[in-house]
């Protein structure tokens, strides 16, 4: 298999106040994600050749980043992939540079968990039979495995 | 001949003592206490809990029919035998049929039963009754009642008691009732119905039996009666001849109550589980009109002696704290849940998965041998694709491999209490346990698989139902 190391640059970062944040919708955090990002590059929304866009239930398709900050008839992909989506989008926006494909993509990700009303996770679809799910609460799932741990003599 | 081959019960694990009722609702107590479904019990998952005891050992491929007999049928369009039969794991072309309306549903279908096997269109009827009647939030119906199910395997050998003959009258008659949107049970004034309804009509039954049988109350070792209360069972029982120490079968209104069309079934069933061969037994069950039945215990009984039938669940049991948390896990009362997502079922996806969720299907891969759950196409084990055979899970026994007791999770009875199983002979399940003190589960806990009901889905109007596993005694 061949690296990608040295193949790719993080030119520019921009980041949000992590909070609940009710006075922001999704729109307005990814738009001053965004920009803090271009300004740190020093580049132009339209120097944007690709994007991914990582979520795990607070937009659908690449719409949910190009509509925001109007990023016209370039190619976004949404990404999910559970705990691990804001990995996942970063590690697949490296792969669109590293093969060459394109010199310039932005990788965002963003998340609204707190406007469903609930101090957990929401449901969102694992392809899980629901019936086989009932009863499951995400601490319960971890719960699961340290019971074990603190009992676990090896 | 024909008779009755096995037996099982249920009785559920909490009780409310009358005297919580009492005090909540501000009239007398009648003593003792009584036995409550859970929010996740019915009368489907009550019968299909006494009817898996009830054929232990017996070949599946050998029942030719189920009867389910309720008045708190969980649906009131929708057979409920045949999803008893699929969480039985029966074979398909069983006939069955639900009995329903009468406090006389139970015996009806035990008549039914009698006569499919005396008319040779079955050899094997498994009967199952169960009730979980409500009596209106401060009444005496609300002491009185008691949850339960009982079931018999109806055959023509291997009797471990044998019908000697039976009698059965309609009475039109307006004592218990309930119409269409009631969820209370309605009843006319007590000393109408009790002068004129069963005192009467089970009294002309019985005499009616003994007539054509030219049988005698000194006949009978024990008689297994259906009472609406304490007072009018005793009365009765006198009445009819019976004497109160020696041959009437205890009605357990002290630690159970008055179990509906169940009834009567099950204090047969404990009036078999005291008996010795030879005895003769009379069960009078009783709702517009009566059903009469005289039975004779056979040497084959003692073969049943291990059935976990009246005595074990008696015995296993848990007190509910107070009359408020009755009213929660019975929906009398809302009670607000943490703020959680609602849980969305489609019939296609639970249809589709009706083996492994009915059933408890899992399979076992025909290249390894490792059993999984639910069923894999493609082996956890090995990756052998489509290489495999269903595996029955239900009757497994399993231990715990890890648990967490969730306070987070929503349920009206917290905390849910969520295992990982590990089972005899391979495979491994996450499931909720139930019937069981949360403070007591540890690692290596051994457990059996019971059939409950998980919830009831809003978005699809349906009761959704799975297995949970409960600590092996």
């Amino acid at each position: 298999m061949e690296s990608i190391k040295d193949k790719v640059a993080i030119v520019g970062m921009g980041c949000t106040k992590f909070g609940d944040n009710w006075d922001k919708g999704s729109d307005d955090m990814i738009v001053e994600a965004a920009y803090e990002a271009f300004e740190d590059a020093g580049i132009e929304p339209k120097d944007i050749q690709a994007a991914w866009v990582g979520t795990l239930l607070s937009g659908g398709s690449g719409c949910c980043l190009s509509r925001p900050l109007k990023l016209n008839y370039i190619p976004i992909t949404r990404v999910e992939n559970g705990c691990g989506t804001g990995m996942d989008t970063f590690r697949n926006a490296c792969f669109g540079v590293a093969s060459g494909m394109y010199d310039l993509v932005l990788a965002l990700g963003f998340e609204k968990l707190k406007d469903f009303g609930m101090n957990i996770l929401p449901e969102w679809f694992s392809g899980i039979n629901p019936v086989f799910r009932f009863g499951h609460s995400s601490p319960g799932d971890f719960a699961l495995t340290a019971v074990k741990y603190f009992t676990s003599t090896t | 001949m024909v008779g009755i081959v096995s037996y099982g019960a249920h009785i559920p694990f909490y009780r409310l003592s009358r005297d919580e009722i009492a005090k909540a609702m501000g009239r007398p107590s009648v003593g003792g206490e009584k036995a409550v479904a859970s929010h996740d019990e019915d009368s489907i998952t009550m019968s299909v809990s006494a009817a898996r005891e009830c054929i232990k050992g017996i070949d599946k491929e050998k029942i030719d029919a189920l009867f389910f007999a309720s008045t708190t049928a969980p649906y009131k369009e929708k057979q409920c035998a045949s999803l008893i039969a699929s969480a039985m794991d029966l074979k398909g072309d069983i006939s069955v049929a639900d009995y329903a309306n009468s406090l006389r549903a139970g015996t009806n279908a035990l008549r039914a039963a009698i006569d499919a096997v005396n008319g040779k269109s079955a050899r094997l009827v498994l009967v199952t009754a169960a009730d979980c009647r409500l009596g209106t939030p401060g009444s005496e119906f609300e002491q009185i009642f008691g949850d339960g199910a009982v079931a018999l395997l109806i055959g023509d050998q291997n009797l471990a008691a044998e019908m000697e003959g039976s009698y059965t009258h309609s009475d039109e008659f307006m004592d218990q009732w309930r119409m269409g949107e009631d969820n209370f049970v309605r009843s006319w004034e007590a000393r109408f119905v009790r002068l004129h309804g069963y005192t009467k009509t089970v009294q002309e039954g019985v005499s009616q039996l003994m007539n054509k049988f030219e049988l005698k109350p000194e006949d009978f070792a024990k008689l297994a009666l259906y009472g609406p209360e304490p007072r009018s069972h005793k009365d009765l029982a006198r009445l009819l001849g019976f004497d109160a120490k020696t041959q009437v079968q205890d009605p357990l209104f002290d630690r159970v109550g008055n179990t509906g069309c169940a009834f009567a079934l099950m204090l047969l069933v404990a009036a078999l589980e005291e008996s010795k061969s030879g005895d003769r037994i009379l069960l009078a069950g009783y709702g517009d009109g009566c059903d009469v039945f005289s039975l004779k215990v056979s040497e084959a009984m003692a073969k049943l002696k291990d059935r976990r039938a009246i005595n074990y669940y008696l015995a296993s049991k848990r007190m509910l704290p107070s009359y408020a948390s009755y009213q929660k896990i019975r929906q009398l009362i809302t009670s607000e849940l943490t703020r959680q997502p609602p849980v969305e079922m489609f019939v296609p996806v639970l249809w589709r998965a009706r083996a492994e969720i009915l059933s408890l299907h899992g399979s076992k891969c025909h290249n390894c041998g490792e059993v999984q759950f639910p069923i894999q196409r493609v082996c956890a084990y090995c990756g052998s694709k489509d290489n495999f055979e269903q595996a029955g899970f239900s009757d497994k026994k399993g231990s715990v491999f890890t648990y967490t007791i969730d306070n987070m999770a929503p349920t009206v009875d917290p905390p849910i209490v969520r295992c990982v199983v590990d089972f005899e002979g391979g495979g491994r399940m996450v499931c909720l346990m139930a019937d069981c003190e949360p403070d007591k589960v540890a690692i290596g806990m051994p457990v059996e698989m019971i059939f409950r009901k998980l919830l009831d889905v809003e978005n699809a109007g349906l009761h959704s139902y799975f297995w949970k596993c409960k600590p092996s005694t």
